[in-house]
């Protein structure tokens, strides 16, 4: 090709067009020439070329012995494919295959979708133990996770919450063994046996201690079931939840963090020195029968900060609590200072009632929660 | 050139249509005239072989002489259409462009095996008529065996575009579609059929 072939190939289409609709080839050329003169000639041969292999109306014409042969050869052929056993099932086949091979990702979705539905419909019923078991708890969990709000996420968790204790009662009926896990409030009958859900467990000695300290607490147990209908525990642990916020009050037995009253036991695990305004994280259980919340675990930090709401740390615009400078650590403890910034209970001697030369709310109640604080753990917490 | 209208789209369903009458194949597109004829419906299959043998005989008449091979290879392609879609052996997305590329792979076929083995066609001499003033005959025939020399001497892409441009009429988007190539590259490949052909054309007129 010349180097302005390129260009001449477009120049050539146009005047093919133009010729189409109409112009000669002289007016085409002269028209050319005056920009550029030199390919002005090579553009009439190509555009002479080009009228010379233009079919002739000879070999338009189409014989019509030869389409009418062709036709017939074409439905006979046809006709014998027809009858051909099995031709038409064949045919079915290989296009529904054809039909699975477009749509192939759409296809195994909806296949897919299928399949779970059904398993998750045929696992409703399904018991620990049970095969289809574990898809029942992933479609569980997958319906926990979808997006919703924190009440419907509540209840949906309630609802199964009820579903495992229902599950264990069905085993029970059936008399089936295996290993079970549910969650229920812990309580002990007068005749002292522990139950949760309404079933009968089996505490061992070693965890007698701990089931005293969550009695009335709502408890997830793990343990086997057997076949006399009650469950072996193997763990027992609250269900916690988190509560942050300030101390508001400070009573026997009972701290208000925020508007939210927290009870405090025995069992109770109290780090840092518990004071009015510090800031507390609590993990609480619930309580069987009582809208109160008990305190598992509480961790007070040092430092004092503005009273808030319940569960936040939001600073507010209240007036905040600050401890007064008489409020300082005896002299004769010389860390003290870097000992009140100490979230964990190194502090505990200087801060015991009595000893302390705070003036501060709770050292006047006389019952200070330093006296509900014991090195008894409860359980493993 | 003569422009014609393209009939592309594509087979979205595997639908069974029942055709009540032959007015309905008449006016089916090729869309749906080509679902009808994947289940062998003999209506579908005969309107398009009515549609369509004249655009494919046309093509191979283009690039052939011998009539009687041009007849077979244009029968061959409809046959072939039959076998794809009996043997259901993927989609057709445009009727008319699988019809011309079929046969282009046919002549195609057809030309390998003639260079490899020449033989003369007879009928490339009895086109002489009878009446006609036999100096003007030979030399017009001269004429056209030279150009038609000059067409089957380009490679078989050039001679294809060449066949859809100034036999079937397409416009250059419909070829660029049909060869699955830009618009540029067929602009670029026409002008060098024509160019090659012009070449030869000249050297012939110097050597006479």
């Amino acid at each position: 090709m010349t180097r302005n072939g390129p260009d001449l190939a477009n120049i050539l289409e146009t005047c093919l067009a133009r010729m189409d609709a109409g112009s000669t080839i002289d007016e085409l050329v002269n028209e050319y020439a005056a920009h550029s003169s030199e390919k002005a000639e090579e553009l009439r041969a190509l555009l002479h070329t080009a009228l010379a292999i233009l079919p002739e109306k000879e070999s338009q014409r189409v014989p019509t012995a030869a389409q009418r042969n062709s036709r017939q050869r074409f439905l006979s052929q046809a006709q014998k494919l027809q009858q051909q056993p099995g031709a038409a099932s064949l045919q079915r086949w290989l296009r529904f295959l054809r039909f699975l091979q477009r749509h192939a990702g759409s296809v195994a979705f909806a296949v897919g979708a299928i399949i779970l539905l059904f398993l998750a419909f045929g696992s409703t019923r399904a018991l620990p133990g049970d095969r289809l078991y574990p898809v029942k708890l992933a479609a569980e969990q997958a319906s926990n996770s979808l997006p919703g709000s924190a009440a419907a996420q509540e209840a949906s968790e309630t609802v199964y919450d009820n579903r495992r204790a229902e599950e264990v009662a069905a085993m029970i009926q059936m008399k089936r063994t295996g290993t079970v896990s549910f969650g229920g409030y812990l309580s002990r009958t007068k005749d002292k046996v522990w139950q949760a859900a309404g079933i009968i467990l089996k505490i061992p000695q070693a965890k007698d201690q701990q089931a005293q300290a969550l009695n009335g607490v709502y408890v997830e147990i793990k343990g086997f079931l057997e076949s006399n209908g009650e469950v072996q525990v193997e763990s027992l642990d609250p269900r916690l939840e988190t509560l942050q916020g300030t101390i508001a009050r400070i009573e026997p037995g009972r701290w208000t963090v925020g508007s939210q009253q927290v009870i405090i036991t025995e069992y109770t695990q109290i780090t840092g020195t518990p004071r009015i305004g510090s800031m507390v994280l609590i993990q609480t259980a619930n309580l069987e029968n009582s809208t109160q919340i008990q305190a598992i675990t509480a961790a007070v930090r040092s430092e004092t900060i503005t009273a808030s709401p319940v569960g936040t740390t939001t600073p507010t615009t209240l007036p905040t609590f600050t401890e007064a400078p008489t409020e300082t650590p005896q002299p004769t403890i010389k860390a003290k200072p870097n000992l009140i910034q100490t979230p964990q209970g190194k502090d505990k001697e200087q801060t015991q009632p009595g000893e302390s030369d705070d003036e501060s709310e709770e050292d006047h109640d006389g019952d200070s929660p330093e006296s509900n604080r014991s090195s008894k753990p409860p359980g493993d917490h | 050139m003569r422009r014609q209208a393209v009939f592309s789209g594509k087979i979205t369903g595997t639908a069974i249509i029942k055709i009540n009458s032959t007015k309905d194949v008449l006016l089916m597109t090729p869309d749906r005239l080509l679902e009808c004829a994947q289940n062998l419906d003999t209506q579908a299959l005969a309107q398009i072989h009515d549609r369509y043998y004249s655009v494919v005989y046309r093509y191979v008449r283009y690039r052939l002489e011998n009539e009687q091979v041009v007849e077979d290879i244009s029968s061959e392609v409809f046959l072939r259409l039959l076998n794809h879609l009996h043997r259901q052996k993927g989609e057709i997305r445009d009727l008319r462009a699988w019809l011309i590329g079929t046969a282009s792979n046919i002549v195609n076929d057809h030309l390998r095996q003639k260079y490899r083995r020449p033989t003369e066609d007879l009928e490339d001499y009895e086109s002489l008529a009878a009446n006609d003033d036999p100096h003007n005959m030979v030399e017009q025939n001269d004429n056209q065996r030279a150009v038609q020399t000059a067409l089957q001497q380009l490679t078989p892409e050039q001679q294809h575009v060449l066949a859809l441009r100034f036999n079937l009429g397409m416009t250059i988007e419909e070829t660029a579609q049909m060869m699955n190539k830009t618009i540029g590259a067929i602009k670029v490949l026409q002008f060098r059929a024509l160019t090659s052909i012009r070449k030869r054309l000249e050297s012939r007129e110097r050597v006479r």
